[in-house]
């Protein structure tokens, strides 16, 4: 026998059995990470390379990868801003704590104090003046520089959380940190820019590192409400001087009695049922659809009798009634034969004066409506020049040519800890954004990769320590690390913006025009990006730029 | 006299710019194995034709496969660029798994050979009217070392450059060792005519 086994005829491995056998998350599942763990301190560009590109990324890496320490990792903080100096200012308020205290934020937001509400992180009581730390994040390039994480994991499944408003609340005495009294809540009313009644109130536990939910957030628990509310006492002034006119009474054509069915005249209220009033000889016939009535029932003396108008309009329900006992039979209304014709007649000259008089009704209705409307539109202006600053009007006017105004809410939360809240609700972030590979084939779909690029206007190679997703019309964003830059999965045209932040601090971006025009077929993808320059130093300058 | 070995190089280059985004993916999966999954994609169906085309069982091969990429992600902390693709070493692990599973079992090597790969070896060797028997029995002759290189350059069609780097010898001291194997071959086959 050979050393060797010479074979000229070898079976080939299809496709199929390929695909069967290199799915990774099945090939995951089977495997256990070696005593130790993977995680050890990592070394991985220590020896010179062949490329001036991967030396360059070998420097950073090592620059931004010191050894770990003994034990457990130093974690980053959980709110952690990529930018110190482009970050969303908090207002700072002085209050009281002998009084109660409602405060009016810069965007018409109202925070309601209670008194006595904080003390010491060790439990003691605090009086006197208290600094409260407030700021609020309404718009995905906020919550980016903020440094805010947006994941959420429901159930196992990851999601981005999808924002309807979110703020921060601090409190200090001397410049230390205080905690809110047990059993006392702040009553924020944030100023939401859209009235969606789908979201939820989420705390973010920063031990924890995970969003917590709270409750839901909707009209119907009264933590959703219009922002433009009319003043109650003026609206019932109006309602008042524009009563609701009386529902018109719509005609009814009587049916032709058939001589074979049980019928009876009934002494009915005619006020109450006018439809029924204008036909001389009307007589209730049991309909046929009726099997509980008995002839012998007629003739029985009954003490009352009730009369309804059926759920489907065209009969009426009759009650007799006895103190002990009570019959309901469905009937119509119908006349003799001989008037029958008359009946109609009359029906037909009925429905057309009720048609004009609905049409008229309903030209009135509206108009009353309007005028409604227009007085709470003027009390919406006049609470924005009364109570409201510039910067409130400011905020308003951005949120009008985006969403309208009828759209802004106020959404209450009853904060019971200090910390970062949010209006929110999970967006499955994954099927959105991921690129898969074979899109739209119908089967089980493989997740595509790429690894990214990042240059600069003039082609040089740009080291970023983050990159953000910006997905405007979900509200909402994403930082990719960059130790996931070479396993990239989302798909550009999907994203409204690409922030970058540069190793010394520099902020790039890539706007959706540019997004959508990569081609993200090939195994590494270039993404060249603009510069925000020196001039950009706040986030207020940057959503300017960015136009978000 | 042996023509010059002129073989059309394999689908192997890989540029600077490649080896450069496959080290940020090597980076991600050395934080994060879930991480991995880019590279396992990537090179599955490699690894498995290296493996297969050394057994004759597919079974074993899926399974050697798997191995060979667990065996990766165990030593994937190890990993230093040093200027050679990732594949390389993803090779090397294989060819490690493969001998000592050889070992374990007791089971000779498969040479899987195709026609192209008989015809390139035999063009190589001038005389390309020997008939594959003799050859075959020639290449028995073969030690291990040297039936991996034959395999590598005819069967498997490899470039010297990536045989190289999977052996972790030079370029040039591969492409000598290829000649003289090829030499030993033709001296074979002439004693045995």
């Amino acid at each position: 026998m050979g050393k060797f086994k010479i074979n000229t005829r070898q079976e080939q491995i299809s496709e199929q059995e390929i695909g069967r056998n290199m799915n990774f998350d099945a090939f995951m599942s089977g495997y256990t990470p070696p005593a130790g763990g993977l995680l050890k301190s990592v070394r991985l560009f220590a020896i010179a390379g062949t490329a001036t590109a991967a030396l360059i990324v070998a420097g950073y890496l090592l620059l931004n990868n010191p050894p770990a320490a003994p034990g457990q990792p130093a974690l980053a903080p959980f709110i952690n801003p990529p930018v110190d100096h482009i970050n969303v200012p908090a207002d700072t308020y002085v209050i009281d704590t002998e009084t109660d205290t409602t405060l009016v934020h810069s965007t018409g937001s109202l925070i309601a104090v209670p008194q006595n509400a904080f003390i010491t992180p060790d439990g003691k009581d605090v009086r006197g003046k208290v600094q409260l730390k407030y700021r609020e994040f309404h718009d995905p390039i906020a919550i980016a520089m903020a440094g805010i994480p947006m994941e959420y994991d429901s159930a196992g499944k990851q999601y981005l959380l999808e924002s309807a408003g979110m703020f921060e609340i601090e409190a200090f005495q001397d410049g230390k940190p205080l905690q809110l009294r047990p059993g006392k809540t702040l009553d924020v009313q944030l100023v939401s820019r859209t009235n969606e009644n789908d979201y939820n109130i989420y705390y973010l536990d920063t031990v924890q590192r995970k969003w917590e939910y709270i409750s839901e957030n909707t009209r119907e628990n009264n933590t959703c409400r219009p922002i433009f509310e009319i003043d109650k006492e003026k609206e019932q002034e109006f309602l008042t001087r524009y009563p609701a006119e009386k529902p018109l009474s719509e005609p009814v054509l009587p049916g032709k009695a058939d001589p074979g069915a049980f019928s009876f005249t009934i002494d009915y209220r005619k006020e109450e049922f006018p439809e029924l009033a204008v036909y001389d000889g009307l007589k209730f016939e049991i309909a046929e659809t009726e099997r509980a009535y008995d002839q012998e029932l007629a003739q029985r003396t009954w003490d009352d009798v009730y009369v309804r108008k059926h759920e489907d309009e065209n009969h009426y329900v009759v009650t007799f009634s006895t103190e002990t006992e009570s019959r309901s039979f469905t009937v119509r209304p119908v006349v003799e034969g001989k008037d029958h014709a008359t009946a109609v007649k009359d029906f037909e000259e009925r429905r057309a004066r009720y048609e004009v008089l609905l049409s008229e009704k309903k030209q009135r209705e509206q108009a009353q409506k309007d005028s409604l409307y227009r007085l709470k539109e003027e009390f919406a202006s006049q609470a924005i020049r009364s109570n409201l600053n510039e910067r409130f009007n400011s905020f308003i006017s951005g949120s009008y040519s985006e969403t309208g105004k009828d759209l802004m809410v106020y959404r209450t939360l009853y904060v019971s800890r200090l910390g970062l809240w949010n209006c929110d609700r999970p967006f499955d972030f994954n099927l959105y954004v991921r690129m898969y590979s074979s899109p739209g084939s119908g089967r089980m779909q493989e997740q595509g990769f790429y690894a990214g690029r990042f240059v600069n206007s003039s082609g040089q190679m740009l080291l970023l320590k983050n990159a953000i997703l910006v997905l405007r019309t979900t509200n909402t964003a994403y930082p990719i690390p960059e130790k996931e830059f070479g396993s990239l999965s989302f798909y550009p045209p999907r994203v409204d913006l690409l922030i970058g932040i540069t190793y010394d601090n520099k902020v790039v971006y890539m706007k959706d025009e540019d997004l959508r025009t990569l081609n993200v077929t090939e195994k590494i993808v270039t993404f060249k990006m603009r510069e925000a320059g020196p001039e950009t130093d706040t986030v207020d300058e940057l959503r300017t730029l960015l136009k978000i | 006299m042996l023509t010059a070995i002129q073989m059309k190089e394999s689908a192997y280059h890989r540029t600077a710019e490649e080896i450069d985004a496959e080290l940020i993916q090597v980076k991600a999966a050395q934080d994060d194995p879930r991480r991995f999954e880019p590279l396992y994609k990537n090179y599955y169906k490699r690894i498995l034709s290296f493996v297969y085309h050394r057994l004759d069982n597919k079974e074993q091969a899926f399974e050697i496969t798997a191995q060979v990429f667990y065996r990766a992600l165990d030593k994937l902390h190890s990993f230093k660029p040093q200027g050679l693709p990732f594949s390389a070493w993803l090779f090397r692990i294989a060819a490690n798994e493969l001998n000592q599973w050889f070992r374990q079992q007791k089971a000779r090597r498969t040479v899987n050979i195709d026609e192209n790969g008989l015809s390139g070896l035999k063009e190589s060797m001038e005389d390309s009217a020997l008939i594959d028997k003799r050859l075959f029995a020639a290449l028995e002759e073969l030690d291990e070392e040297e039936m991996e290189l034959i395999d590598m350059r005819f069967f498997e069609q490899r470039s010297f450059k990536e045989i190289s780097e999977i052996k972790n010898i030079g370029e040039s001291a591969c492409k000598m060792r290829t000649y003289r194997i090829l030499e030993k071959l033709k001296t074979t086959l002439q004693n045995t005519q």
